[in-house]
C-alpha cells in the first residue's frame, strides 16, 4: 500500500464493497471493538444481498478477547433488534442519541419495508450466531483443517500437544547429545553446564517465539584466529620484554607491566580459559597511556604487538556471548527439525505447527485451499492486528487475494498502532 | 385388523400404557413364545421392560424380543430376499474396501493427502471418515447412489462409488430398497401378529416405508413421542421465515410456540414425513388444561398445546424449584451444586428415589473425573443420606476401566520414552501388576529402589538415541536393573567396588530382589511389545497378536466383577474388529493403520453398556431416548459444546445439499434439550459454565438454553441486569458464606464441612494439626534407633511431614524432574555429594582426589556423563580438596576408620545403632568426624553430631568430637561451637540426649515448629535481633531463598500463609520455646555452656 492510497474514514463512509481492504488503528481504549461491532452489524444489514454470520471471519488473539468480543456482537445485535422494533412500533423520536450506530440504525432504515427487512436480517442472524465464525486465529485454522480434509490433507482431528513441554523435550535431547556422549566437547561451553539446558530452554523459547534467526557471530572465529596467531608467534618473549623494560612505565604504576607478564604466562602454559581471561582484562589505550613515562622511548600503543592484544579484548569480553550465540543457534535449528518430526510422531501439532501447517496449505501456489476458503467467507475483520505474525498475516492475505494477486473480497484489519 | 396407527403423546409413559394394554391383550398362546418389540433405542428398551415389570399383573416382563428398526428391517429383508447380505456395505466393512481403493482414484487432493508422511494413517482415516459419510449416502441419498452408478456426474465420491460396486459383492441397502418394500407389500413379512414400534421420532425413509408396506398385512403400532399434540406440520420457524424473507406484510403471523419451533425441528419433519407416507396420525391425547402452580409444568404444557402465553399466568418465584438454572464457574462447581440440589430433592420429598434421577451431559467423559470426588464411589449405596448411589454411562469403552486405559496407552508404546513414571503408572492398574506378581505396596519400594538405582528413562543406550536423545546407557532401565542384579549378587558388602563394570545397588535383600525380578519381567514384556509394532500384519493377525498380549499383561480378579467384564469387553472389542478381516483382506497393515482401527474400537461407546443400574444415571445426551425421570439433570450446557459440532463437514455433501429428514447433529441436539424438557415430571436442573473462573466476565449458554431462558425473559418482561427467579449464579467457592446465611432461598449447601467457618474466614492457622488430622494412629512407643533420632533432628520439618503425612520432598518439589537423568553440572544437593566424596575418600585413606571422575561414581546414574560429568567432577574436587586435606591435618594421617555400635538408656528407652565415622587415631585415642560443606554449620548439622557424639561418648570416655565446616568462600574451620560440645561431661551430654529425645517424642502428639537454619538465625542473635533475624532466614530475604522455600512441604504446609515468626503468634510462641529448649543443649550465643537453663524468653 503506497502512502496516497491510505485515507482516513469514519466508520460509517467505509466502503463494504468487494473488494475492498481496510486498516483500522485504534489505540487501546479508543473503542476498537465497538467499531467492529458496527462495522459487523453494517455488514449484515446494507446492501441488498448481505451475507449471513456464517460468512464473516472475525478473528482476534486470545481467548479470552475472542469471547469478548462474540459477547460485544451479540449485544450489539440485541440492541439493533430492539431499536429497530422500536421505529417499527412507531416511535419516532427518542433513539439515544449518544450511541451512534442505534442513531445510524434509526437515520438508515426509515421506511417501514426497509426497516422490516433490516429487523429480518438482525433476527436471523441473531438465530444463527452461535454458528458464526468468530474465534482466536488457532481455533478457526483448526476449524479450517477440520472442515475441509482434502485441501487441508489433515483427515481427522489431531491432538494437541503441549507446546512447551515438546520444546523443553527437543531442548533436553539437544543438550543430551551435545555434551552427555563424550567427554570432548567444546571447553568454552562448559560454563553454561551448571544451570543445565533451562537457560537454554528460555533462550530457544524466546527465539522460536520471535521466528527470529541468529545472523552468524563470526566475532568467535576472530578470536581464535587471533589467539592461536598470538601463540604461534612466539608473543611470549616479547611480552615479557616489554615488561622487564623499566624505562618504558611511570613510577610507581605496576600495573600494566603485571598484566602483561600475566599475559605472556597464558600464552605460554595456560588453558583457554585463563587466556581468554586475561585477554579480557587487557587495560585500555588510555589506561596505557596513564602507566607509561611521558618520555618513554616507545608508546606502547602504537606498538603492533599490543594492538593486537586491544583488537582481541573486546571480542574477549564478548566470548561468552559469542558461545551461547553459537549454542543457541544449533539448538534452535535442532528444534524447528524435531519438533515438527516428532509431533507427526505422535499424531498430534502444536499450535505453532497448527499454524505453520495452515500457512503452507493456504500460501501454496495454486491457492485452492484459498479459493475453497474464500467461497466459504468472503468477509473476515480481524483484531489485535498488531499481534498477528507473518505467517498469521499471510494466511488472510492468501485467502483474499486471488490468482493473479488482486484483493478480493473483503479484509478488515484493525490494530493498536502502538 | 391390518393398517398403520400412529400413537402421540409428549409422555412417554403414557404411551408404554398403551403399549402395555395393547400387549396384554396380544399375549401369544404359548408362554415361551417371544413377543417381538421394536424399540427406538436399547436404553430405552430397558426402561420399558422395568416399566412392564412394574405394571404387569403377573410382575414380570417375561420373554420380550427387543430389537432396533433397522434390525427389524434386515430381519424382515432377510426373510423376503433370503440370505443375501449387505454386510459389505456397512460402516465398518466399507472403510476397509475404501481404504484398499483410494490409492486408485484418480484425485490430485486424496492422492495428495495419502502420500504425504505419514500418509498410511491418513488414508485410513479418511476411509473411514468416507465409510461412514456413503453409509448416510445410501440411507438418506439412495438417488445419488442410483445416478453414481449409472456414471455421473463425473466426480471423485462418485467414480470412488463405482469402484466399491465392483469390489463389494451383493446388493445395497439402497438397491434392496425397493425390492423390499414391494415384495413386503405383497406377502408381509410372515408374522400377522400386530407390531410394535415404540419411541421413535425419527426414521429412515427406507426403514418407513417398509413398515408401511407391511401394515397391509399386520397391524403397525408405532408410538411417537411428540412434544405437541396440536397439528403442528405446517408451523415454520421463525428462523426458516427469516431465511426465505417470508415475513413480509404480515407480520404478526402464527409461529405457534417459539421453542417447539426452534428445538422440535425433528420431530416435526417426522410429523410430515408420517404425513407425506399417507399415514393417519391421532388427535393427540387430550389434556386439561394445567393448573398447576409451577412454572415448569406450565411450561410443558404449552409446548404441548402450543400456547406460549401459558407460563405467564402464573407468578415466578425463587421458591419455585420445579425449574432452575444454575450458573457455575467449572464443571467441578457445576458437580457440587447439583449434589447439593439432588440432596434437596430427596431430603424434601421421601417418595423420590435416587433411580428417578437423570443427569445428561453433551459430553459426559469430561465430566467423568470429577464425579469421584464430588460422589465418591459409583454405585456404592449406604445408608449415609449424604451418599447419592449413582453410575455412569454412555462413555467410551476406555475410559470405562482403568485397565481399558492401561491398554489404551499401550497402544502408544512406540513413542513411549520409558520415563520411569510412566511404566510406574502402568503399576496402578491391579490387573496388570497382579499379572507380574506386584502389588500396591510394592510399586512405591519399586519406585524408591529404582530411582536409587538412578533410573529415569529410555530401555537403553540405543533406544534412547532413536528417541532423539543421547546414546548414552546410564539412567537407562538396562542400567538400573544392572545395579540392581549387581546388588543382589554382591550382597551386603558393597563396597563401592564395581562388579563387572557395574556399580552393586546397596541394600537389595532376597525379597526385594524378587519384586524387582518381576518389574524386570514387566520392562522385558513391554520391550518386547515395543519391538512387535515394528511389523506390519494383517488385520486378523494383528487381533489375534493384541489378544495374546492382552493375556500376557493382564490377570483378572475373580472377585471383582468389573475387572472381569473389562477383560472381557476387550476381548470382545478385538474380536469384533477381527471380524472385519475379510473387508480388510490380505493386505499387510501397519501399526499406525491398525492402532487406528483398534483405537477406534476402544472410543466407541458400546450399546452393551449398562444403563439404568439403579441409583442416580449419569449419561451422555443419546437420541431416541427419551425415557421420563422425576428428576432430570442437564450439565455442560455451554456454548460451543452443545449442539455439538458434526464431524463430517467438509466431505459430506448432504450437509451443503440438506433434505427434509436428514439427520444431523445440531438438530438432533435441539430435539435431545426439548425431550428432556418434556421427559421431566417435577424438577428441571439445567447448569453451565456461565463466569470465567479467571476473569470475572459472563460467559453465555448453549444455544438452545439461551433460547430458552429468552422465552422465559419474554413471558416475564425481564431486562438487562434484572433478577430471573430461574437463574442461579453460584459463588466460585463452595465454602462461600451465601450458602450457609440463608440470604437466598436458592442457595443452600449440604457440605457441614464449611458450615462452620463460612463468612468468619478466620486467619490461616500456622502450622499443620498433623496430630489432629485423620492420620494412622501413632505408635506411642515408637523405638527410636539412633539413626532415627539424628535424622529427624537434621530437619525436624521434613522428617515431621514423612512420618506422619507421609509427605516427601521429592512429592512437592515442582523443580525436580523427576524422570530426567542429571543434566547439569552443579548438584542439586551439591553440598550432600561433596560431603560423601570427602568422607569416602577420608574412609579409603585416600590423600586426594582422584583427577578424573572416580568410577563408582560415574556408574552411579547420580553424575551427568561426557562433558558435563567431567566439568562437573572439576568443579567438585576444586571445592572437596581442601576440606579432605584439612580433615586428615586435624586427624593425623594415619587415622583409620573403625566405626562403633552404640548403645545407651536415655529416659528408660534404648537407643541403639552404629556410628561409621569414627576413627582410630595414631595416638591411641578415637575421634568421632563430622563435617559441613559450602556454608557455615547450624543446628541441622551440630545437632545430629551432638547425638552421635553424646550416645558414643556415654559409652567410651576417650572419644573426641572432630568437626570442620567449609565457608562459602572455601576456607575450612572449626566451628564456635564445637568447643561447647568438647566441654560438655558426660551428665551434660546425658541431659541434653534427654531433652533432644523428649521434643523428637513431643512431635508425635503436637506438631514440632523448629525449621532448623531459622532456628539458628534466632538462638544465634541477640535477644532483641532474634526476630529480625529469624525471619530473615524464614523469609526469602535479599533474592537468597528463605528455609520456608527450602523444601516446599514448609510453606504449604507448616507455614500456611501466616505470618511467621512474628513474635506474639502461636506459632511463633511455641518455635520460641522450643528454640530455649534446644537451646539448653547447644547455644550458639554460649560457646561454653551453663548448668542451668535460660528461662524461655
Amino acid at each position: 500500500m503506497t502512502k496516497d492510497s491510505i485515507r482516513t474514514l469514519h466508520w460509517q463512509s467505509l466502503s463494504l464493497t468487494a473488494p475492498n481492504r481496510v486498516l483500522i488503528e485504534a489505540s487501546a481504549g479508543t473503542g476498537k471493538t465497538w467499531t467492529i461491532a458496527a462495522l459487523y452489524l453494517r455488514l449484515l444489514l446494507e446492501g441488498t444481498d448481505p451475507p449471513t454470520v456464517e460468512k464473516i471471519l472475525v478473528a482476534t488473539f486470545t481467548e479470552a478477547a475472542a469471547r469478548e468480543l462474540r459477547e460485544r456482537l451479540r449485544v450489539r445485535l440485541a440492541d439493533a433488534e430492539r431499536e429497530l422494533q422500536r421505529t417499527l412500533g412507531g416511535a419516532v423520536h427518542g433513539v439515544d442519541e449518544s450511541d451512534s450506530v442505534l442513531k445510524w440504525l434509526a437515520d438508515e432504515f426509515t421506511g417501514e419495508s426497509e426497516t422490516k427487512q433490516a429487523l429480518r436480517r438482525v433476527q436471523l442472524a441473531r438465530m444463527d450466531f452461535d454458528r458464526a465464525p468468530i474465534g482466536t486465529i488457532h481455533a478457526l485454522c483448526q476449524r479450517f483443517l477440520q472442515d475441509f480434509p482434502l485441501d487441508s490433507g489433515i483427515a481427522a482431528a489431531q491432538a494437541n500437544l503441549d507446546e512447551d513441554a515438546l520444546l523443553r523435550e527437543c531442548v533436553e535431547d539437544f543438550w543430551r547429545r551435545r555434551y552427555l556422549a563424550d567427554a570432548a566437547a567444546d571447553s568454552a561451553e562448559s560454563e553454561l553446564f551448571g544451570g543445565g539446558p533451562e537457560k537454554l530452554l528460555y533462550d530457544v523459547r524466546t527465539l522460536l517465539a520471535q521466528d527470529a534467526r541468529i545472523l552468524a557471530a563470526d566475532g568467535m572465529e576472530e578470536l581464535a584466529r587471533g589467539v592461536e596467531s598470538l601463540r604461534a608467534g612466539k608473543c611470549a618473549t616479547r611480552l615479557r620484554e616489554l615488561a622487564g623494560n623499566r624505562e618504558l612505565y611511570a613510577p610507581r604504576k605496576s600495573l600494566l607491566s603485571k598484566r602483561l607478564l600475566r599475559m605472556a604466562d597464558a600464552l605460554e602454559s595456560g588453558g583457554d580459559a585463563d587466556l581468554y581471561d586475561t585477554l579480557a582484562e587487557m587495560p585500555d589505550a588510555e589506561t596505557i597511556d596513564e602507566q607509561q613515562r611521558a618520555d618513554a622511548p616507545l608508546r606502547l600503543r602504537d606498538d603492533a604487538l599490543i594492538q593486537r592484544l586491544q583488537h582481541l579484548q573486546p571480542l574477549a569480553r564478548r566470548r561468552k556471548s559469542f558461545v551461547r550465540g553459537r549454542v543457541l543457534v544449533a539448538a534452535s535449528e535442532f528444534c524447528r527439525e524435531e519438533i515438527p518430526r516428532r509431533a507427526e510422531q505422535r499424531q498430534g501439532q502444536t499450535y505453532s505447527l497448527l499454524i505453520r501447517n495452515v500457512h503452507s496449505r493456504v500460501c501454496e501456489a495454486r491457492g485452492a485451499f484459498a479459493q475453497t476458503l474464500f467461497a466459504a467467507y468472503p468477509l473476515a475483520l480481524v483484531d489485535e492486528f498488531q499481534d498477528t505474525d507473518k505467517q498469521q498475516f499471510e494466511i488472510f492475505d492468501a485467502i483474499y487475494r486471488d490468482a493473479r494477486r488482486a484483493p478480493r473480497g473483503w479484509l478488515a484489519m484493525i490494530g493498536d498502532p502502538k | 385388523m391390518t393398517g398403520f396407527f400412529v400413537h402421540r403423546d409428549s409422555r412417554t409413559e403414557a404411551l408404554a400404557d398403551k403399549l402395555f394394554d395393547a400387549l396384554d391383550s396380544e399375549r401369544p398362546a404359548h408362554v415361551l413364545t417371544a413377543q417381538t418389540l421394536v424399540v427406538a433405542h436399547p436404553g430405552l428398551g430397558r426402561w420399558l421392560l422395568g416399566e412392564f415389570a412394574r405394571r404387569g399383573s403377573r410382575g414380570i416382563a417375561a420373554n420380550f424380543d427387543l430389537i432396533q428398526p433397522w434390525q427389524w428391517l434386515e430381519r424382515a429383508a432377510e426373510r423376503v430376499l433370503g440370505g443375501e447380505s449387505d454386510a459389505g456395505f456397512r460402516q465398518e466393512n466399507l472403510r476397509w474396501h475404501i481404504h484398499a481403493l483410494l490409492p486408485t482414484l484418480d484425485d490430485a487432493r486424496v492422492q495428495g493427502l495419502i502420500d504425504a508422511d505419514d500418509g498410511e494413517r491418513r488414508r485410513f482415516q479418511l476411509a473411514d471418515r468416507l465409510a461412514g459419510v456413503y453409509a448416510q449416502y445410501l440411507i438418506y441419498r439412495p438417488d445419488w447412489i442410483e445416478d453414481w452408478e449409472k456414471g455421473r456426474p463425473k466426480d471423485w465420491q462418485g467414480s470412488l462409488w463405482r469402484r466399491l460396486r465392483q469390489r463389494v459383492p451383493g446388493p445395497h441397502r439402497a438397491q434392496r430398497h425397493a425390492q423390499i418394500v414391494e415384495l413386503l407389500a405383497a406377502r408381509g413379512d410372515g408374522a400377522s401378529e400386530p407390531l410394535h414400534v415404540f419411541g421413535v421420532s425419527h426414521l429412515p425413509a427406507d426403514i418407513l416405508a417398509a413398515l408401511h408396506a407391511v401394515s397391509a398385512h399386520r397391524a403397525v403400532h408405532l408410538y411417537f413421542p411428540d412434544p405437541c399434540r396440536e397439528y403442528w406440520a405446517d408451523l415454520k420457524s421463525k428462523r426458516e421465515l427469516l431465511r426465505k424473507g417470508e415475513i413480509d406484510e404480515e407480520w404478526h403471523f402464527e409461529i405457534g410456540h417459539p421453542l417447539l419451533v426452534s428445538l422440535g425441528r425433528m420431530a416435526q419433519d417426522f410429523f410430515i414425513a408420517l404425513e407425506g407416507a399417507g399415514i393417519e396420525l391421532d388427535a393427540g391425547a387430550d389434556v386439561a388444561r394445567t393448573q398447576s402452580p409451577h412454572l415448569l409444568a406450565r411450561l410443558q404444557h404449552g409446548i404441548r398445546v402450543g400456547e406460549s402465553k401459558l407460563v405467564q399466568e402464573i407468578p415466578a418465584t425463587p421458591a419455585d424449584a420445579s425449574l432452575r438454572v444454575h450458573s457455575c464457574v467449572t464443571r467441578l462447581r457445576e458437580l457440587e451444586a447439583l449434589k447439593d440440589a439432588l440432596l434437596r430433592f430427596l431430603a424434601d420429598d421421601a417418595s423420590l428415589q435416587a433411580r428417578d434421577i437423570v443427569v445428561m451431559a453433551p459430553d459426559i467423559a469430561a465430566y467423568a473425573p470429577y464425579l469421584p470426588a464430588v460422589f465418591g464411589e459409583a454405585a456404592h449405596y449406604s445408608a449415609d443420606p449424604a451418599q447419592i448411589p449413582w453410575h455412569l454411562a454412555d462413555v467410551r469403552l476406555a475410559q470405562t476401566h482403568p485397565l481399558l486405559r492401561a491398554f489404551a496407552k499401550l497402544l502408544d508404546l512406540g513413542d513411549s520414552r520409558f520415563a520411569l513414571s510412566e511404566v510406574l503408572d502402568l503399576l496402578d492398574v491391579p490387573a496388570l501388576a497382579r499379572r507380574f506378581g506386584l502389588d500396591g505396596e510394592d510399586r512405591d519400594r519399586l519406585e524408591s529402589t529404582l530411582r536409587r538405582a538412578g533410573v529415569a528413562w529410555g530401555l537403553d543406550a540405543a533406544m534412547k538415541a532413536a528417541a532423539g536423545g543421547a546414546e548414552v546407557e546410564n539412567n537407562s532401565w538396562t542400567f538400573g536393573f544392572d545395579r540392581i542384579f549387581a546388588g543382589a549378587i554382591a550382597g551386603a558388602d558393597t563396597d563401592g567396588q564395581l562388579l563387572d563394570d557395574v556399580l552393586p545397588l546397596p541394600g537389595i535383600d532376597a525379597s526385594a530382589a524378587l519384586v524387582l525380578g518381576h518389574a524386570h519381567r514387566l520392562l522385558d514384556a513391554l520391550r518386547e511389545l515395543r519391538d512387535g509394532f515394528a511389523q506390519p500384519r494383517r488385520l486378523r493377525d494383528w487381533c489375534v497378536w493384541l489378544g495374546e498380549w492382552v493375556d500376557v499383561l493382564f490377570r483378572a480378579d475373580a472377585d471383582d466383577a468389573a475387572e472381569g467384564r473389562a477383560l472381557d469387553a476387550l476381548r470382545r472389542a478385538l474380536a469384533e474388529l477381527g471380524t472385519q478381516s475379510t473387508a480388510a483382506g490380505a493386505q499387510k497393515l501397519s501399526w499406525s493403520v491398525a492402532r487406528e482401527a483398534v483405537r477406534g474400537q476402544l472410543d466407541a461407546v458400546s450399546e452393551r453398556q449398562p444403563f439404568l443400574l439403579g441409583g442416580v444415571t449419569f449419561c451422555g445426551l443419546v437420541p431416541q431416548r427419551s425415557i421420563p425421570f422425576r428428576v432430570v439433570c442437564l450439565i455442560g450446557m455451554n456454548e460451543g459444546e452443545f449442539p455439538r459440532d458434526g464431524v463430517d463437514t467438509g466431505l459430506n455433501r448432504m450437509l451443503e445439499q440438506p433434505r427434509r429428514g436428514d439427520r444431523d447433529t445440531r438438530r438432533e441436539d435441539r430435539q435431545l434439550f426439548l425431550e428432556a424438557l418434556m421427559a421431566v415430571r417435577q424438577h428441571l436442573h439445567i447448569s453451565y459454565i456461565g463466569r470465567d473462573v479467571h476473569e470475572d466476565r459472563r460467559i453465555d449458554p448453549a444455544a438452545p438454553l439461551a433460547e430458552l431462558l429468552q422465552f422465559l425473559d419474554e413471558s416475564y418482561a425481564f431486562h438487562g441486569d434484572d433478577k430471573r427467579p430461574w437463574l442461579i449464579e453460584h459463588p466460585q467457592q463452595p465454602f462461600d458464606a451465601r450458602y450457609y446465611d440463608a440470604s437466598d432461598v436458592r442457595l443452600f449447601s449440604f457440605n457441614g464441612r464449611f458450615a462452620k467457618d463460612a463468612g468468619a474466614r478466620a486467619e490461616p492457622v500456622a502450622f499443620i494439626d498433623l496430630a489432629g488430622s485423620a492420620q494412622p494412629a501413632r505408635d506411642e512407643t515408637r523405638i527410636w534407633t539412633l539413626d532415627g533420632l539424628t535424622r529427624f533432628w537434621r530437619d525436624p520439618l521434613q522428617a515431621q511431614l514423612h512420618e506422619f503425612a507421609g509427605i516427601d520432598r521429592g512429592a512437592l518439589d515442582d523443580d525436580a524432574a523427576l524422570d530426567n537423568e542429571p543434566l547439569k553440572s552443579n548438584f542439586d544437593r551439591r553440598e550432600r555429594m561433596e560431603t560423601r566424596c570427602v568422607l569416602d575418600a577420608l574412609r579409603r585413606g585416600a590423600a586426594t582426589l582422584p583427577e578424573s571422575v572416580p568410577d563408582e561414581l560415574a556408574r552411579s546414574g547420580a553424575l551427568a556423563g561426557g562433558a558435563i560429568g567431567a566439568q562437573a567432577w572439576a568443579d567438585l574436587r576444586e571445592r572437596a580438596q581442601p576440606a579432605l586435606v584439612e580433615l586428615r591435618r586435624t586427624l593425623g594421617e594415619e587415622a583409620r576408620q573403625a566405626p562403633r555400635n552404640v548403645e545407651i538408656e536415655i529416659d528408660g528407652s534404648r537407643i541403639a545403632g552404629t556410628v561409621r565415622d569414627v576413627y582410630a587415631r595414631a595416638n591411641g585415642k578415637s575421634a568421632l568426624v563430622g563435617l559441613r560443606m559450602n556454608r557455615a554449620a547450624d543446628f541441622g548439622d551440630l545437632l545430629p553430631f551432638y547425638i552421635r557424639y553424646a550416645a558414643l561418648r556415654l559409652s567410651d570416655t576417650a572419644i573426641e568430637p572432630i568437626f570442620l565446616e567449609q565457608a562459602e568462600s572455601g576456607s575450612v574451620r572449626e566451628p564456635a561451637l564445637l568447643a561447647a560440645i568438647r566441654i560438655q561431661d558426660a551428665a551434660q551430654l546425658r541431659d541434653g540426649l534427654q531433652i533432644l529425645l523428649a521434643l523428637a517424642r513431643q512431635s508425635q502428639q503436637a506438631p514440632l515448629p523448629f525449621p532448623a537454619k531459622t532456628a539458628w538465625a534466632w538462638c544465634a542473635a541477640k535477644p532483641d535481633a532474634r526476630l529480625d533475624k529469624a525471619r530473615k532466614a524464614w523469609r526469602d530475604d535479599d533474592g537468597e531463598r528463605g528455609e520456608s522455600r527450602y523444601a516446599p512441604g514448609n510453606n504449604a504446609l507448616f507455614l500456611r500463609g501466616a505470618d511467621f515468626p512474628n513474635g506474639d503468634g502461636a506459632a511463633s510462641r511455641a518455635f520460641a520455646r522450643t528454640c530455649a529448649q534446644v537451646a539448653a543443649v547447644l547455644d550458639p550465643q554460649r560457646t561454653i555452656l551453663l548448668r542451668e537453663t535460660e528461662p524461655a524468653p
